[in-house]
């Protein structure tokens, strides 16, 4: 059933009693020629691009709880293409094109807003290194305009921009950044990988992984063994554990972060706001309601909640910025476990094990990624060849020293 | 419309406020929702999607419809504040919100004629064509018809704190169970916090027309208060809100130190506290289900618990005439305290056969609610009885449907409520659950003590030995009645 | 969270700064292959459950080896790392 304006006009004349579910729930079966695990975002838009690219047909996606369970459904929504890096420049460039034709591709409306983004700055150190990013943007074939004070008031005209600890320069305004609906996003993809005939089984959660030889061979669940060729691990805040299944260890701790929604709030806040001086960014959702977040709780953690000096931390960020959401309310804060890598740049690659493939490490910007990490992904299932714009997302690159280290922080956990 | 003799208010300070722009005057002790209850009025606010027409459900921060804007003089705005929290000052001024013209004419209302066609989650299946559309036409409609409230835009300056402070036990909620519980815990000499999200101390007896010991329930709840006041190892926080439960026996909490009077250059509107005590008491209540029936939403709908917290603390009543709807006694205990103050109870029905006959009112037994009438205001219920159906007048329908224990902070560490098919509700985990919030113990009732003498008899600093005062107040505090049942 | 120091006593988790898990103490010698600094420095087992931790204490400057569950937060107890090693 394709949806459309006229289906809904149609529907409801006729009591909206036509819909049917979104996608199919059907059995597990014995074997499958590729296995998802993980029923994320990353791993329902890699089962969708292995069918619509390389029209592979027998794949599942397994996921333990229901789809969109993990940290699909709880980010804070964020879509941009502002890296400096070579290998994250132009894999995040191809992501924002793929979240542009998304809506007509996916024939479901994940609400892509382009609405901009602005990172502030405030020191002219931070200046110098925004007009850096922005060239490097710009090179990409992204766009990004550099903002001082006064074009930065035109947007945001609510920011205290002579606060007296972090007064505001400027902004580096990136025009096509935005935020995306990200519950649609993964039941876009699942509905439109369902129709391409991928078997997405909830509540199946993944014990072990069979090997024999050095070749994976199937894995364990809880509906039963299931056999496959080809396994790919996209789990996330989860990927130590299902990779300890196939007795490998990850470059990856597991860190909780936290985000925040108020009250729902007629429009005050048109951009995504990014405070160049703690790490804290928001933005409206269209419901009404102030989205926003700030760090991880720097400490190990799967408890699915976050702190409470980060989440004062947040609110203080939020005060210092912007006084006037101290009239707002705050709703609900919650927590997602996030797959932390020590250079905060992903992994999408094989493992020592043949046929299987990890895809994980995506730290604080995962759902920005996931038109292009399933993409990926799939392209390297499919052809046994990296993508050329993933080409640098590799396993072994923290022996062999090809870091990318977006922030210059050091390549080690406890620096991110 | 005010009751003569009921209620806690001091009819000696009248109060006048502005809401949508006209006068009202209270009195001292009303919150923004009991004043205009009390004044008639009825319609305070629309819904978010469809802009129905809605009152106030609800007597406490549970309130989802009577959200108002809060107007101060320098232009500043508080949206989304609960007419049932906001307690009344002079020269308070609030307005309704999420309406356009005015709330009476709102022409939004037009969504409750499409409904057909914006059904749940519509939106993701249309909007995307042209492309370009959605940020410039499609997003920018849904984003003005969204929300509620509105924030001003201005810096808010008014100075807020910021606190810390430690006990052995906390307790949260100063009903009768929590009462009890800082009392037993404050004379066996543990530090005590209690904190109450009120204004008053006392939770549903305020709000119910029960007596303990003899006494009429404010009144005990007031010898209660004097002891615990006199106690230096007790602290008791009103207006006080507990918001979370973090690790290592952490608690944020939200004080209204300034919410309830006139702005003025320093007094701090909220206190956010950061409280450390190793074990606490939820003894947080309960809150009364609403009843699904089609048009269940008009204004003049309230929950029962709520009709009754109007007329006992606040002396006030919503209309002239009530109809009671429920299953439950305290659909029947509404009605009672209705004819005893004398109000007319034009029925209550009961879906039940064997609903007791009423005495001063008339039982519609086996009859339930379908349908109601009346756009801006409760006129008439529809009752379907056996095989008739017919109107019974109305300007306020109380519907009691059972009661939900507040266990929200026993699950913030992730721990899941539990399904009891005999009590039909959800109760508290137990604390052993995965997940539970440790050192969290929920009293149930007000009658169960046996939660404050298990935190006391587990506690690190030795004070077993003075259970047996505890233990003293416990069987004390059986006498108690039961103000909410489940 | 609080983190009991032995120094100082019950503190708040504001005050101390995690490292990693307590085999960030096996240091490779000198001249160990490179695969064994890239263990020390990046592979994880990043364990779900309780788990041997180190953190510092900014505030007296101590290491300490945390016994903590990571999926409940609760801290069981915590050691100097040299009362640690010494223990073995
Ligand atoms: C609070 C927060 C804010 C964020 N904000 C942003 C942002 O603004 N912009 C941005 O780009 N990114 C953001 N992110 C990051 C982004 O959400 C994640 O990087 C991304 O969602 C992770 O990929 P995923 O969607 O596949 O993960 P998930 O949705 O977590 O999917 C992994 C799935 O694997 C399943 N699973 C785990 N173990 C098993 C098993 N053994 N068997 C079967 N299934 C299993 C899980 O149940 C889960 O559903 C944020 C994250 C959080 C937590
Ligand atoms: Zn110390």
């Amino acid at each position: 059933m394709r949806y459309s304006g006229l289906r809904v006009l149609a529907e409801g004349l006729r009591g909206n009693r036509g819909w049917r579910p979104a996608w199919d729930r059907p059995d597990p079966q014995d074997a499958y020629d590729i296995v998802i695990i993980g029923g994320g975002g990353h791993g329902l838009s890699t089962a969708y691009y292995l069918a619509r690219n390389h029209g592979l047909r027998n794949i599942a996606v397994l996921e333990k709880g229901y789809l969109g369970s993990g940290n699909i459904g709880r980010n804070t929504t964020i879509v941009r293409a502002n890296y400096l890096l070579p290998g994250n420049s132009e894999f995040y460039s191809h992501s924002l094109r793929l979240w542009e034709g998304l809506e007509a591709d996916l024939n479901y409306n994940v609400m892509h807003s382009q609405r901009g983004l602005i990172n502030l700055f405030h020191s002219d150190g931070q200046r110098d290194a925004f007009a850096r990013r922005g060239n490097a943007m710009i090179n990409q074939g992204d766009d990004a305009i550099l903002l001082d004070r006064d074009g930065v008031r035109d947007h945001l005209p609510y920011l205290d921009f002579d606060n007296i600890r972090f007064p505001v320069y400027g902004g580096l305004l990136h025009p096509r950044g935005g935020t995306a609906r990200h519950d649609a996003v993964a039941w876009g993809y699942a509905r439109a990988a369902s129709r391409l005939g991928v078997h997405l089984i909830e509540n199946c959660e993944v014990t072990g992984i069979d090997v024999a030889g050095g070749r994976v061979t199937g894995v364990q669940t809880s509906r039963g063994a299931i056999r496959a060729k080809k396994v790919a691990m996209v789990v996330a805040g989860r990927s130590s554990q299902v990779a300890a299944m196939a007795d490998l260890t990850l470059p990856i701790e597991s860190h909780v972060l936290q985000a925040f929604v108020t009250e729902g709030l007629k429009p005050c806040i048109d951009h995504v706001v990014s405070f160049g001086m703690g790490h804290f960014y928001i933005s409206q959702s269209d419901k009404g309601g102030l989205v926003f977040g700030g760090d991880i709780d720097f400490y190990p953690s799967y408890a699915a909640r976050g702190g409470l000096h980060m989440a004062e931390h947040v609110m203080e960020a939020a005060m210092t910025l912007m006084p006037m959401i101290g009239r707002a309310r705050v709703l609900r804060s919650w927590g997602g476990i996030m797959d932390m890598s020590p250079d905060g740049s992903p992994i999408i690659d094989r493992t020592p094990v043949d046929g299987l493939y990890v895809n994980c490490g995506w730290n604080y910007g995962g759902f920005k990624a996931v038109p292009a990490s399933g993409w990926c992904l799939a392209h390297l299932m499919a052809t046994e060849e990296s993508h050329e714009v993933a080409r640098r997302y590799r396993l072994d690159r923290f022996a062999t020293g090809h870091l990318l280290d977006e922030e210059g922080t050091g390549s080690q956990h406890n620096l991110h | 419309m005010r009751v003569d003799g009921r209620g806690l208010i001091d009819r000696g300070r009248p109060v006048r406020f502005r809401f949508d722009g006209r006068d009202v005057t209270g009195y001292a002790g009303d919150t923004v929702a009991s004043a205009l209850v009390a004044d008639g009025e009825r319609l305070v606010g629309r819904s978010f999607k469809y802009h129905r027409p809605r009152g106030i459900l609800t007597v406490g921060p549970e309130e989802p419809n009577a959200l108002l804007e809060v107007l101060e003089p320098g232009g500043q705005v508080t949206p989304n504040t609960r007419a049932t929290v906001q307690e009344v000052f002079d020269g308070l001024e609030v307005r309704s919100q999420n309406r356009w013209p005015s709330l009476r004419h709102d022409l939004m209302a037009v969504n409750d004629r499409f409904a057909a066609f914006l059904g749940a989650g519509f939106y993701y299946k249309t909007f995307m064509w042209p492309r370009r559309f959605w940020e410039g036409l499609y997003e920018p409609l849904i984003r003005r018809a969204a929300g509620l409230g509105r924030l001003s835009g201005k810096h808010d300056e008014a100075p807020y704190e910021r606190a810390f402070a430690h006990a052995d036990l906390l307790v949260i909620g100063a009903g009768p169970a929590g009462l009890m519980a800082a009392l037993a815990a404050g004379r066996a000499g543990a530090d005590v916090i209690l904190a109450e999200a009120d204004s008053r101390p006392g939770g549903r007896l305020l709000a119910e027309d029960e007596a303990v010991d003899g006494l009429p329930g404010p009144d005990w709840v007031a010898g209660v208060m004097a002891e615990l006041r006199a106690m230096p190892n007790v602290r008791v926080m009103l207006r006080t809100t507990i918001t979370g439960a973090y690790d290592g026996g952490q608690w944020g909490a939200l004080e209204r130190v300034g919410l309830h009077r006139a702005p003025a250059p320093d007094l701090p509107r909220e206190c956010f506290w950061r409280i450390t005590a190793p074990r606490a008491i939820l003894a947080a209540g309960a809150l009364e289900r609403p009843v699904a029936f089609p048009d269940n939403d008009r204004p003049g709908v309230m929950l029962a618990s709520a009709v009754r917290g109007y007329l006992h603390r606040f002396g006030a009543v919503a209309g002239r005439k009530v109809a009671v709807f429920g299953a439950h006694d305290d659909a029947h205990r509404t009605a009672r305290d209705l004819v005893a103050a004398g109000v007319t109870v034009t029925a209550v029905i009961d879906p039940r056969e064997d609903a007791p006959e009423g005495d001063g009112y008339r039982t519609r037994a086996g009859a339930v609610v379908i349908g109601t009438r009346g756009r801006l205001g409760l006129t008439g219920v529809r009752v379907r009885e056996g095989s008739s159906e017919f109107w019974v007048e109305a300007d306020v329908l109380a519907v009691a449907g059972g009661w939900n224990p507040s266990v929200h902070l026993t699950c913030h560490m992730g721990a899941r409520p539990v399904w009891d098919a005999d009590a039909v509700a959800f109760l508290p985990p137990g604390p052993d659950a995965p997940g539970a919030v440790p050192g969290l113990e929920a009293a149930a009732s007000a009658w169960d003590g046996r939660a404050v003498v298990r935190v006391l008899a587990a506690d690190p600093l030795e004070m077993k030995r003075t259970v047996a005062a505890a233990l003293s107040v416990m069987r004390h505090g059986m006498a108690l009645p039961r103000v909410w049942q489940i | 969270m609080l983190i009991p120091c032995p120094l100082c006593g019950p503190r708040d988790r504001r005050e101390f700064h995690p490292r990693g898990g307590a085999e960030y103490l096996d240091r490779p010698d000198a001249d160990a292959p490179a695969q064994a600094w890239d263990a020390l420095l990046h592979l994880r087992t990043n364990p779900a459950g309780r788990t041997q931790e180190v953190w510092q204490h900014e505030c007296c400057g101590a290491w300490l080896e945390v016994d903590r569950c990571t999926v409940t937060h609760r801290v069981f107890g915590a050691r100097l790392v040299s009362e640690a090693r010494d223990a073995g």
